[in-house]
């Protein structure tokens, strides 16, 4: 786990010691890298940016008891992407439980590589859509993984998943965004 | 790492309005604020209410029984410092048996509740002192200025 560079030590240290200047500025610091990683899980942009003020004000509450040490950007992302799925549960359009049995049996190894096809920025706007739509567990650990470019580890400590179950994610988050991208293409 | 991956970590990124993070910083404090006048209005109240059910015992504990009940404990402690025999040790320990009824029967349920509200308002108002900045600097970044103080209203 990467440490955080000295100053935002610093920063963060202060931030402990209830100086708000210092929070403002890892505010400031954090909003752009969080905002991609929760934007790449949540479609609406105004629930996004509701979903990063309940976070920086979760980490202001936090801050007494947050070491100074751990890299934030996991940290925050964490908070965030608990948010996210308690909101889409309370609003129903998630359901965890189907997600597993979605590419039950689904993974074609043998798909041809997607780089070959995907070499120019509208091919990977297609991409950025495909993974807009998928199911929101798989969404999430695909945010954390790329965006927050969380570990395995971390991202399985943010989600309360086992290790195994993030790597199956993943795995099937990827054989459904080849697929998808596969059935774009022959379309 | 396969294609896909690389592929991932190239996705087109969008960013945030220029002042999303000035207006999170505004509405961490005005919810820090809103809290914080919360705990102040709360620790008035209930320190109010304590003192007021707490007040018979306050005068009590000012008053001169409380020292003229802790005579028989001196004595009673100094003479088995002296040596004495067991007696004075029964007795010493009597003593406090009926001194501690005595504090029960005279201070009423009351005054316990009384003194835990007082405890419980000096709790939230020590908390709510807490949170007052260390320093107050410029800061600058983002595309926006603003006083530190300025997150305090």
């Amino acid at each position: 786990m990467n440490r955080p560079p000295s100053n935002e030590r610093d920063l963060l240290e202060l931030a402990r010691q209830h100086d708000e200047a210092a929070f403002a500025s890892l505010v400031e610091r954090y909003t752009p890298p969080l905002f991609r990683v929760v934007r790449r899980m949540v479609t609406d942009p105004m629930e996004v940016e509701s979903i990063l003020q309940e976070t920086f004000w979760r980490f202001w509450q936090a801050l007494p008891r947050y070491s100074s040490d751990r890299p934030l950007l996991p940290y925050l992302a964490t908070i965030a992407s608990n948010l996210a799925r308690d909101r889409y549960r309370r609003e129903r359009r998630l359901e965890d439980v189907s997600v597993e049995d979605i590419l039950e049996g689904h993974a074609d190894e043998s798909a041809p590589d997607p780089g070959q096809v995907l070499d120019d920025q509208q091919s990977l706007q297609r991409l950025a859509a495909a993974v807009r739509d998928l199911p929101f567990a798989y969404r999430a650990v695909v945010s954390l993984r790329y965006e927050a470019n969380m570990s395995y580890e971390e991202i399985a400590a943010a989600r309360s998943l086992p290790l195994n179950t993030v790597r199956t994610h993943l795995r099937r988050a990827k054989d459904l965004l080849r697929r998808r991208l596969e059935e774009a293409e022959d379309g | 790492m396969d294609e896909m991956d690389r592929l991932l970590e190239r996705l087109p990124e969008e960013g945030p309005s220029p002042e999303l993070a000035t207006t999170i910083i505004l509405a961490v404090h005005r919810r820090h604020r809103r809290r914080q006048i919360a705990r102040e209005i709360a620790a008035s109240f209930l320190g109010l209410l304590g003192l007021w059910l707490a007040w018979p015992g306050i005068s009590w504990l000012s008053s001169n029984e409380l020292f003229a009940s802790g005579t028989p404990w001196l004595l009673g402690g100094l003479n088995y410092v002296n040596g004495e025999s067991l007696d004075t040790l029964n007795r010493l320990w009597n003593t406090a048996f009926s001194a501690q009824t005595a504090i029960g029967s005279s201070i009423a349920l009351s005054v316990w509740l009384g003194a835990l509200l007082v405890c419980g308002a000096i709790f939230l108002a020590l908390d709510a002192r807490s949170w007052q900045p260390a320093r107050r600097p410029r800061v600058h970044g983002g595309g926006s200025t603003m006083l530190a103080s300025s997150l305090h209203g």
